[in-house]
């Protein structure tokens, strides 16, 4: 399983965040006409632990980019508050049994901003994974 | 010339690989020198005359597995005499083969990173710095 499914099955696990945003978490780019608020996430880096038996497993940390898009600030700031509520410090497997095991979810930048024109906010924030590949 | 990528390079500890090895620096071979100038060497240059081939160490980099590198605890805490084999990627497969002790170990484990260790290994006795291995 790669990071990305265990992660969003994961997520889609924690009461306190489908409370807020349902199923609306995506890949890279929310579908048209998605109900607010929802979450878009991308990987934005690969760190890979490097050694001289490396093989095809090992110790790998991407940086994960959620984006938390809502109609008032404060109902981003409750979306962002629950991601991080599930993730910072997290420490075990994701997606079930046979997911994948996650040394660290560490939080790197946060950004807010909004988008006047077309009417909402956007809420940044980039997570280091650590996990067994 | 042939030109090596150093990915590949393994210590040996009596014929197993140390797993996870990330870096490896050493063995710092130099040579003690002694000052034998006199009044009659030509136009004041400095002479020398080498004494003792020192040995030097080998210092590693580990991406550190408790479980797996607690036996290189084992031979530090008895003070182990062992054979050790610096093997490169080159296409001549050359070795370094030395004895040596584990003379340093020292975990590293910051917050926003990887299980660490850096490792020291001080060779005694004359090394063989022209052996090969078979890969």
């Amino acid at each position: 399983m790669k990071i990305e499914e265990a992660l969003v099955t994961y997520l889609l696990a924690q009461t306190g965040l489908v409370s807020k945003v349902s199923s609306r978490i995506y890949a890279m780019h929310a579908p048209a006409n998605v109900k607010f608020p929802f979450i878009t996430y991308r990987r934005i880096s690969t760190e890979r632990l490097l050694t001289h038996d490396q093989t095809h497993n090992g110790l790998s940390t991407p940086r994960i980019q959620f984006d938390v898009m809502a109609k008032t600030y404060q109902s981003a700031l409750d979306v962002l508050e629950q991601l991080r509520i599930s993730l910072q410090g997290y420490r075990g497997t994701m997606g079930g049994t046979s997911g994948v095991y996650v040394g660290a979810v560490l939080p790197a930048i946060e950004q807010h901003d909004d988008d006047p024109d077309n009417d909402y906010y956007r809420l940044t924030i980039d997570y280091m994974i650590s996990h067994e590949e | 010339m042939a030109k090596f990528s150093a990915f590949g390079t393994a210590l040996l500890c009596n014929g197993s690989p140390i797993a996870q090895i990330s870096s490896i620096s050493g063995p710092s071979l130099s040579a003690d020198t002694v000052d034998v100038t006199t009044h009659d060497s030509s136009d004041a240059w400095e002479e020398v005359a080498i004494t003792i081939l020192r040995t030097g160490e080998l210092t590693l980099e580990l991406v550190y597995d408790p479980a797996v590198h607690s036996a290189l605890l084992d031979l530090y805490e008895n003070k182990a005499l062992e054979d050790y084999e610096l093997q490169f990627p080159d296409d001549a497969f050359t070795a370094f083969q030395f004895d040596a002790y584990i003379t340093a170990f020292e975990p590293s484990a910051p917050v926003d990173g990887a299980l660490t260790a850096s490792m020291t290994v001080k060779i005694t006795g004359v090394p063989t710095l022209n052996a090969t291995y078979t890969p």
